[in-house]
């Protein structure tokens, strides 16, 4: 496969001198050509057509439109992955009476709930959408005491560290878990770009997480980014272990490392810079200015060299992190996050299946594989439409040619017979 | 939606898009201008063609003809070997064949014991031929 995709880049090329002699020629990493992901693929054919410019812009556009449309979608597919057998039956009264218990250490991987949500990292982290994690964070504070949601109470355990959710009597297996989903939404633009911009530069987990605590959630992104790319086997090599334990230093000192040769230059962000390019991002309806609102983000953070050198391969590399953590984070919302655990949890439970969330990726595959495709696809396909209009402008003046050399061919031969 | 969460789909999608396959279709010629026309070509020289090739160097900005030392250049003899080659395996080697469509008309005409006989149909079954290039 990876010979039809590097034809594919030098077809490009080839386009690019018989089409038109004025524009660049942009080189591409010969790793990213071979890649298996589809993603990384179509920014590398992107790349070869119009350089990296695009690819930032394309970046402000999934986090302009993706985000919110997608929404609809993944919920449609989570409430068709979590639906119980027997759903039209009604709740079972023993779920009704003793609820359903969900261990804090097991639903929550990341530890967000650690964070205070009234300090000014946690009141990034969690932003004010209606969001599971914020309903979790008031059943948690409200020591005990029952907090409502719209088809079910909630209490919290602090002896057991775990939530008890009751489902309110009177309802089906189907009509709970519809509710249930339905209640929260599903993609928070505030918390998923500050969970991205978290992942480049730990900036919003160095207090409150332990080095150690870091690194069990890069050991869990690991094995999820495994399962995108279709391995089966979740284990991590040692190298690729060395590298996590070297991520977790990076990100509890609240960093970004860039290898730009000879030297590694880290790049640090300040709390409020953060907050103001969130803010700007969630109130823009403009992708140009979403992209430029990363640019200045970077452009903003300090660096441990003082160079200028390779600034832009720098830039270059942190819309790459970006958008490789964007994916990444999406994926996580609909499979491993508080809110997918909690769904996978009450389907186990009203379907009176044994509920394990300590093996749960292997327990839980098929509702990981089936969301996580289902999503992936869908940003795929977003990608592809606009790598798709940069393919259509490339190859118009070919077609023109082509068109014109078969009449002209067609007008030539009637001539040679007459 | 296209289901591109595998690489190779996205890839086969890619491809099939840049590869330009449907692009400029050919126009029939009619057949009565084939049939009195094509007896007239001259046929293909490998000379007249590589000739032509060379004349064109000036569109790639390279010089034409002999060299300063008076030696013809040897881009220019390797076009005329490149020519030479591709037209002999042409005219030598290449295989054309013909399918032949049923439902051509017939019309023919004949005799028998009992006199002149005269059949028109058409024809029922696909057929195929042979040609040459010259």
């Amino acid at each position: 496969m990876s010979e039809k995709q590097q034809n594919i880049i030098e077809r490009i090329k080839t386009y690019k001198s018989i089409g038109s002699s004025s524009i660049k020629n942009y080189n591409v990493n010969s790793t990213n050509v071979n890649t298996t992901d589809p993603v990384e693929y179509l920014f590398c054919v992107l790349e070869s057509m119009v350089g990296t410019e695009p690819m930032r812009l394309i970046i402000g556009d999934i986090l302009n439109t993706f985000i919110d449309d997608s929404e609809s979608t993944m919920k449609t597919s989570m409430i068709n992955n979590s639906m119980p057998t027997q759903s039209d039956t009604l709740i079972n009264s023993s779920i009704v009476t003793n609820g359903i218990n969900l261990p804090l250490n097991k639903i929550d991987t990341d530890n967000k709930l650690k964070v205070d949500k009234t300090s000014s990292e946690g009141s990034i982290l969690y932003g004010t959408d209606n969001t599971f994690d914020n309903k979790l964070y008031e059943i948690i504070q409200s020591n005990g005491n029952v907090v409502s949601g719209s088809s079910y109470t909630a209490t919290y355990d602090k002896t057991t560290s775990s939530v008890n959710i009751k489902p309110n009597s009177g309802q089906t297996n189907g009509e709970f878990i519809t509710s249930f989903i339905n209640e929260f939404l599903l993609f928070s633009k505030t918390v998923i770009i500050a969970n991205v911009i978290s992942m480049v530069f730990g900036s919003l987990f160095s207090t409150n997480i332990s080095e150690n605590e870091i690194y069990s959630s890069l050991v869990s992104d690991e094995q999820l980014k495994n399962i995108i790319s279709g391995k089966t086997d979740l284990s991590i090599t040692i190298y690729r272990n060395s590298e996590l334990l070297q991520k977790a230093k990076e990100l509890k000192k609240n960093v970004m490392s860039n290898d730009i040769g000879c030297n590694i230059n880290e790049r640090t962000i300040n709390t409020d810079d953060l907050e103001t390019t969130i803010n700007n991002i969630v109130d823009s309806d403009n992708s140009l200015d979403i992209s430029n609102e990363l640019s200045n983000l970077f452009d903003n953070s300090s660096q441990s060299l003082d160079t200028t050198k390779n600034k832009e391969s720098e830039k270059d590399n942190f819309f790459k992190k970006i958008i490789e953590y964007l994916k990444l984070v999406m994926v996580k919302e609909v499979t491993t996050s508080p809110f997918a655990k909690t769904i996978v949890s009450i389907n186990n439970s009203l379907s009176g299946n044994a509920n394990d969330l300590d093996d749960y990726f292997v327990a839980n595959s098929k509702f990981i594989k089936c969301l996580l495709k289902e999503l992936l696809n869908e940003l795929i396909n977003f990608i592809y439409t606009i790598v798709l209009v940069y393919v259509t402008e490339l190859v118009k003046p070919i077609v023109k040619k082509i068109t014109k050399e078969r009449v002209n061919n067609f007008n030539n031969t009637m001539k040679s017979l007459i | 939606m296209n289901d591109l969460t595998e690489i190779n789909k996205l890839v086969d999608v890619l491809y099939s898009t840049l590869d330009l396959k449907s692009i400029g279709k050919v126009k029939k010629i009619p057949s009565a201008l084939i049939l009195s026309g094509v007896p007239n070509r001259q046929g293909l020289s490998a000379i007249k063609i590589a000739n032509r090739i060379i004349s064109r160097k000036s569109e790639a900005g390279l010089p034409i003809g002999l060299m300063q030392s008076g030696n013809e250049a040897p881009d220019e003899i390797m076009e005329r070997i490149r020519i030479e080659e591709i037209i002999n395996a042409l005219i030598q080697e290449a295989v054309i064949t013909i399918g032949v469509d049923a439902g051509i008309s017939i019309t023919a005409n004949g005799a028998s014991p009992s006199g002149p006989v005269t059949v028109t149909g058409t024809s029922v079954s696909i057929g195929n031929g042979y040609g040459v290039i010259q």
